[in-house]
């Protein structure tokens, strides 16, 4: 079988996976669509429509070097009012958004979470408030990949 | 399943800081066993809420990246100590499961 028939087929079924896998009630609010993006500029564009993040506001805290990228902290932390949700992206796993943070009005915008991390990637956090989205990223170096 | 969610609960004035260590495998549905070479089915949390006195106070959704047996951390802002505080996790295969903690 040729290898771009293969990706496709892999790619496809693992699609197909999570799509099945979801239950109709969940199925409204959790953001499929972005969960479905395999690359991390279509990613980020599901979550923020398309519009390009500002750099600054957000504080991303992460190991510089994890010996075992299936468990990474990451820590967000948005300087900004009115935060209405932090999203969580890991640049080359296979599903790069990891997490979508919703706020609250009583939330505080300070939230952490173990994520797994395949291979060395950029950790990049973006924040909505009002209809301005800001990022924040660092480094992860991945000594033993994530997945297990 | 029982007893998966470990968490406590912090007041520092009326900042509450929740952290919450949850039991569950978080299976991407990507990897295959390897003695069946069957691919093993995605089993994840995909939303995690948690509520103050009847209010949420938090709520996030997770895809496959989460960590199994995540760790998770929040902090919301009007609460007391003596209250408490509730988390839940419901995940693709319908399953869920809740803890509570009183804020110390």
């Amino acid at each position: 079988m040729n290898i771009r028939r293969r990706q496709f087929l892999s790619r496809s079924s693992a699609l197909a996976l999570v799509a099945w896998a979801v239950p109709s009630t969940l199925l409204a609010k959790w953001p499929q669509a972005a969960f479905e993006k395999t690359q991390l500029e279509q990613a980020i564009a599901a979550v923020t429509g398309g519009a390009k993040p500002t750099s600054g506001k957000v504080v991303v805290s992460t190991p510089k070097i994890a010996e075992n990228g299936a468990q990474v902290r990451v820590d967000a932390k948005v300087d900004i009012e009115n935060v209405e949700w932090i999203s969580v992206f890991v640049e080359k796993n296979p599903v790069p958004l990891v997490a979508k943070f919703m706020m609250t009005k009583s939330s505080i915008p300070h939230v952490s979470t173990n994520v797994k991390v395949r291979e060395t990637s950029k950790i990049i956090v973006i924040a909505k408030a009002g209809d301005h989205y800001y990022s924040g990223q660092e480094t992860v170096k991945v000594t033993a990949g994530g997945c297990g | 399943m029982a007893k998966s969610i470990r968490m406590r609960a912090r007041a520092k004035g009326d900042n509450i800081s929740v952290k919450a260590l949850i039991t569950h495998p978080m299976e991407t549905g990507r990897r295959r066993d390897k003695e069946t070479d069957k691919v093993i089915p995605a089993h994840f949390i995909q939303r995690v809420v948690s509520e103050y006195k009847g209010e949420v106070v938090f709520e996030a959704y997770w895809g496959t990246g989460v960590s199994k047996n995540p760790f998770v951390s929040f902090e919301f802002k009007g609460g007391k100590a003596g209250d408490t505080v509730k988390l839940t996790w419901f995940d693709n295969t319908d399953q869920s499961s809740t803890a509570a903690t009183t804020i110390k």
